[in-house]
């Protein structure tokens, strides 16, 4: 048994395609294996923050400092040198050797090129975002639709109103016409503001920031409507590398929905509540209403480019569809539950680990 | 023969303004037109006083253009009111799909029970007219294809054309 144990690990060393090295506590590597020499060159005597990231010293949020710290194995996926103009990812398991007498001389980092993977999870987003404008294109139809059917609308009453002599519908037209162009201007600039599609401008936030923001945003009107709206904000809550301008929107535009279920409800008491928490490495938002709620056409549409059951006018259908987009670039999810006559939740969900990176990461990592 | 002045169309529609125009169109054509906002309304009409035809917009607000029509269904004197439905949606994915459950399900019968936004409002009225058993009168037919004459005309007129048929008409008037 143990021959064939030591078999396969000689055999693992030489031949697995992971790289695998050994640091001392001063992270130096002290053996590696031949995947490792053949990635990265020659190690004797080198770092292993100076091979793997080309960094000259070692990397922040170190692993490898905890796990010599208190003996726990980690993993973590990280942002490798630049070769061929590319950056590479790669994903460490950092195992420490514990001696007989409890110290750790040494960790074994186990390494994986995951560049490849990263690649088609950036082109899945890409493809998701592509996807979402096309949807939107297609979507366009519906909304220029209406607003002809408003402009033929407007026309004929005022060309009948001439014809007739009738002054009412004439007037009636005009007032129309007025209307849709009102309509059509910020159909189009909602439209071209979604198209355009703002580059994040990432920063550290507090989470908690903008849930605050949208809140006194939103307090008078909601007391003026006779619903009540309060926010439920984790107080630890870890900060987050986000657009901060782009939760905002997204915020606005769940509370403005749900004001909305709740205005068009007829019960007496009528309720919005934010809230922010973090659960299992990831953020959530929370945005839940006990207003109409949605059936389940509704639910079925929901997402798709201007659709909306609102009055015209209080909804291009676009806000959703922004939402959405906004999230994903920030490598998140929506998603919402909703029962007739009950009320909705909608949730914006954000791991942890798929948030944007910084440009001081992007400096780190290629030193 | 039927009439227009004797029958009552029931225009139901989430837009102000569609309701107004669509409402002046039947008017002038001399319908007696009553209006519902959405599929609520527009059951506690049709309870109230039956009408003789539905003209339906689908998306709207508490009450769908579906909802209401599988609920007429329920009714044997409802499920026998024509209805012409009146959307955006036919073409998009929104719609094709529940449009073509509706007429695949025999919720409504006879061809051309839908039109799509934005409507031409000589169609509208033939479609109901025809659904009525409502003749065109010999002149509205006269006066539709001399318009639709004088439309290719003026396409290719010149400014003293345009001009001249512009004076010929107001004297008309007067």
């Amino acid at each position: 048994m143990e021959d064939i144990r030591n078999w396969v690990s000689t055999k693992l060393w030489y031949e697995v395609p992971i790289s695998i090295s050994v640091i001392d506590p001063a992270f130096r590597i002290v053996e590696a294996n031949p995947h490792f020499a053949r990635n990265y060159g020659d190690w004797q005597g080198r770092f292993c923050y100076e091979v793997y990231k080309g960094l000259s010293a070692h990397c922040k949020d170190c692993a490898a400092t905890k796990t010599f710290a208190d003996g726990l194995m980690r993993e973590r996926e990280e942002q490798g040198a630049v070769r061929d103009g590319q950056q590479t990812h790669y994903l460490v398991h950092m195992v420490p050797l514990i001696g007989r007498d409890g110290k750790i001389p040494y960790i074994v980092e186990m390494s994986t090129d995951i560049t490849g993977v990263k690649l088609l999870e950036q082109e899945k987003l890409e493809a998701e975002r592509l996807a979402a404008v096309g949807q939107t294109v297609a979507g366009l139809a519906h909304g220029v639709k209406n607003l002809l059917m408003g402009i033929d609308g407007g026309m004929y009453m005022v060309e009948s109103g001439i014809e007739k002599g009738n002054a009412d519908r004439l007037v009636s037209g005009w007032e129309m016409l007025k209307e849709d162009m009102a309509r059509m201007t910020s159909f189009v600039k909602e439209f071209l503001e979604f198209a355009k599609g703002r580059t994040p401008e990432v920063q550290l936030v507090d989470p908690n920031q903008p849930a605050r923001e949208v809140f006194a945003l939103f307090h008078e009107t909601a007391r003026l409507k006779g619903i009540e709206i309060r926010t439920n904000l984790q107080d630890d809550i870890p900060e987050a590398l986000m657009d901060q301008e782009g939760i905002h929107t997204c915020l606005v535009n769940l509370v403005s929905n749900a004001l909305d279920a709740c205005e068009v409800s007829d019960k007496p008491n009528r309720n919005v509540v934010l809230s922010t928490s973090e659960q299992e490495g990831k953020l959530v938002y929370e945005v839940a209403d006990d207003g109409v709620g949605m059936d389940y056409e509704v639910r079925k549409k929901i997402f798709s480019s201007f659709f909306s059951t609102k009055a015209t006018g209080k909804g291009t259908g676009l806000g959703l569809l922004t939402t959405k987009k906004i999230v994903q670039e920030h490598g998140g999810s929506v998603s919402f539950d909703s029962t007739e006559g009950a009320g909705s939740v909608f949730r914006l969900t954000f791991p942890r680990d798929r948030l944007p990176r910084t440009a001081e990461d992007e400096a780190n990592a290629d030193h | 023969m039927e009439r227009a002045e004797d029958k009552t169309i029931l225009v139901v529609d989430d837009e102000p303004n569609v309701r107004q125009y669509l409402t002046a169109v039947l008017q002038d054509a001399g319908f007696n037109v009553a209006t519902a906002a959405d599929g609520v309304e527009a059951l506690e009409m049709i309870k109230r006083s039956v009408p003789d035809f539905i003209s339906l917009d689908l998306i709207m607000p508490k009450k769908s253009g579906h909802k209401l029509l599988h609920e007429l269904r329920r009714n044997k004197q409802w499920s026998r009111i024509p209805v012409l439905i009146v959307t955006a949606h036919a073409q998009t994915e929104l719609g094709k799909r529940d449009l073509q459950d509706l007429l695949d399900s025999r919720v409504m019968s006879g061809p051309g029970t839908y039109l799509e936004k934005p409507v031409n409002p000589l169609t509208y009225v033939r479609s109901i007219q025809r659904a009525l058993g409502i003749e065109e009168t010999r002149e509205t037919a006269d006066k539709i294809t001399l318009k639709e004459q004088l439309q290719k005309s003026l396409q290719d007129a010149s400014p003293e054309a345009l001009r001249d048929a512009l004076e010929a008409l107001r004297k008309k008037k007067d």
